[in-house]
């Protein structure tokens, strides 16, 4: 069994320096959480890569955030290909340019909606779940359980589950993708007659590997977030019951503001190097 | 099967599907960019490339063949173009075929269309360099089409108020215009025409039989043409003509030293014509003399009745 010594030595009494003492309580409270985010980030890579591996719940936890996550996925980006591509259909008509319909909503889904919205939906399910069951666990002690059983609760609960994410949000990134262009031929098609191999030539057409590759690039942190978020929120649940609905409802809204944070900086990123 | 083995072949399923559909992504948008066909190399030089970039695509016969894979500045005025096309291109583009910057539609990207050469030409090899046309510029167009915008507002704005004067002073071309009736004077006139027109027809056929017989010796203008007798008398007639024509201008020249002699000359016939005094006198005698002619019955009338010629007149008389 591995003891993190940040969680089980007791802290040493040290007064504090005068220049955290002028701080405003709140703005310091926020300065730890923020490192206690980076010390569980530095011993989640130290963690990742040492043995033993968790393979099997890894294998698990991709079941749970991945497999099952797919209907809701499906059906958000399903619905999300053919109201964007009804709702862009006037606006495209008004200048005679119909027949950029596919090549528009083709690329707006693969650059930008596509990975969002999945990442979205995935904070909204596997983080709060993530975030209810790790605190859950923790309230019970069946984390303090598992460290007196000789399992290292942190690799088997956390490693395994950020490792999942992280891996599993851009295969549900490609299958949203994948659904919600065909969301939007059935749009299309319900308007004019285009035939589906012509509607995903359009698709391709248009799309570069500059489009996709930054879009699926970026959905790996989008689930490192999801993930991370969830598991810090439930790892570190306080307040008994109540802390679980805390950790749950704070691991949504923290996953999905860090869902549009990673996007900008991702964006700011490819042009940077000329991507966009 | 247990549960375990279930997820796991589920979620086997599902990593699977996710990474087929990423691939066949991958290579959707690998093959518009040619990445998994054989291609070759080929190079075109233009003067301004208008924006062309890497990436964009080739055309040939309006199909994408192929992707500009670099652009590079030779020199001031030369910008090297390196495209890569498929490799079954070979078999098509030839030496003289051209390569023309152009756009996909009117707002499109900028590519680069490759025209179909001639047989005689050999076809292309990996490497070689195309023939470059100059472009149609947009903005040049866009220029020239606002010159053209604005002679046509000078003209529209010039035609209304022609039209504008035209109606108001209801003048013989309004009257021109809206006269029903010269429209039927009109319709006649162009019946007329067409009968003028007809006879016209009939006399070109008749000139042209004319000529015609004209050509085969036939009639006079025939034999004019075609007689090498009568050629030959006109010939003479033409030469008589020319010596009586040398003679005339002889006594010409003769008639006019006379006159010179005349005009110059003291002669009597000079003092006539030119000497003034002489000529009023001259007149002043002719008038005398006339004076006198019409005295003169009277005088022979007095002298018949003298005595001295009295007898003289009797014998004449008697002789008669």
């Amino acid at each position: 069994m591995e003891n993190n010594p940040a969680e089980t030595t007791p802290a040493k009494k040290q007064s504090e320096p005068i220049w955290v003492s002028v701080l405003p309580e709140e703005f310091r409270d926020f300065l730890n959480e923020v490192g206690e985010i980076v010390r569980f980030v530095m011993r989640f890579f130290r963690e990742v890569f040492m043995p033993p591996y968790e393979l099997k719940e890894i294998f698990h936890q991709s079941y749970e955030i991945g497999y099952r996550s797919l209907p809701l996925v499906a059906l958000t980006a399903f619905i999300i290909g053919l109201v964007l591509t009804l709702q862009s259909r006037p606006t495209l008509a008004r200048f005679g340019a119909e027949s950029w319909l596919p090549a528009m909503v083709g690329i707006s889904i693969i650059r930008e909606i596509g990975p969002v919205i999945v990442a979205l939906v995935c904070a909204g399910k596997i983080g709060s779940s993530i975030g209810a069951e790790l605190g859950s666990m923790k309230v019970t002690e069946q984390i303090d359980a598992m460290e007196v059983s000789g399992t290292n609760p942190f690799k088997y609960i956390v490693v395994s589950r950020i490792i999942s994410t992280t891996f599993m949000i851009p295969i549900l990134v490609i299958m949203g993708d994948a659904v919600a262009l065909i969301g939007s031929f059935i749009a299309v098609k319900l308007t004019s007659a285009i035939s589906i191999t012509l509607f995903f030539n359009q698709v391709f057409e248009s799309t570069d590997f500059s489009d996709f590759i930054p879009a699926f690039v970026k959905t790996f942190f989008f689930g490192f977030a999801i993930g991370l978020v969830g598991c810090y929120k439930g790892y570190n649940s306080k307040k008994g019951t109540e802390g679980v609905g805390e950790s749950a409802n704070s691991s949504v809204v923290i996953a999905s503001l860090l869902v549009f944070i990673i996007d900008l900086i991702a964006v700011q990123i490819t042009q940077f190097f000329g991507y966009l | 099967m247990n549960i375990e083995t279930i997820k796991n072949i589920r979620l086997g399923f599902f990593v699977l599907t996710g990474t087929a559909l990423l691939i066949l992504a991958l290579y959707f948008i690998g093959s518009n960019s040619n990445l998994f066909s054989k291609t070759f190399k080929l190079y075109a030089k233009f003067e301004t490339v208008n924006g062309l970039k890497k990436g964009n695509n080739v055309r040939y016969g309006g199909i994408d063949v192929g992707i500009i894979k670099n652009i590079e500045i030779v020199n001031d005025t030369t910008i090297r173009v390196e495209m890569s096309v498929e490799a079954d291109l070979k078999k098509v583009i030839r030496n003289n075929s051209a390569a023309t910057i152009g756009t996909d539609g009117l707002m499109g990207n900028k590519l680069i269309n490759i025209s179909a050469g001639t047989a005689e030409a050999g076809l292309i090899k990996d490497g070689e360099e195309l023939e470059s046309l100059a472009s149609l510029n947009t903005d040049e167009m866009l220029r020239t089409l606002d010159k053209t915008n604005r002679n046509i507002l000078v003209i529209s704005a010039n035609l209304r108020d022609i039209t504008q004067k035209i109606t108001d002073s209801r003048g013989t071309l309004y009257t021109v215009l809206m006269d029903t009736t010269i429209a039927e004077g009109l319709r006649h006139t162009l019946g007329n025409i067409d009968v003028v027109s007809n006879n016209i027809l009939q006399i070109s056929d008749d000139i042209n039989d004319v000529v015609s017989e004209a050509k085969n010796g036939k009639g006079l203008l025939g034999t004019l043409v075609k007689d090498t007798v009568m050629a030959e008398d006109l010939s003479k007639a033409v030469k008589e003509v020319r010596t009586a024509g040398e003679q005339i201008n002889t006594s010409a020249g003769e008639l006019k030293v006379i006159l010179e002699k005349v005009n110059n000359g003291g002669g009597t016939l000079s003092t006539l014509i030119n000497d003034t005094t002489s000529a009023n006198s001259l007149k002043r005698s002719l008038i005398n003399i006339d004076a006198s002619a019409k005295k003169l019955p009277d005088l022979m009338e007095a002298l018949k009745h003298n005595f001295l010629f009295k007898g003289y007149f009797k014998k004449q008389e008697k002789k008669k």
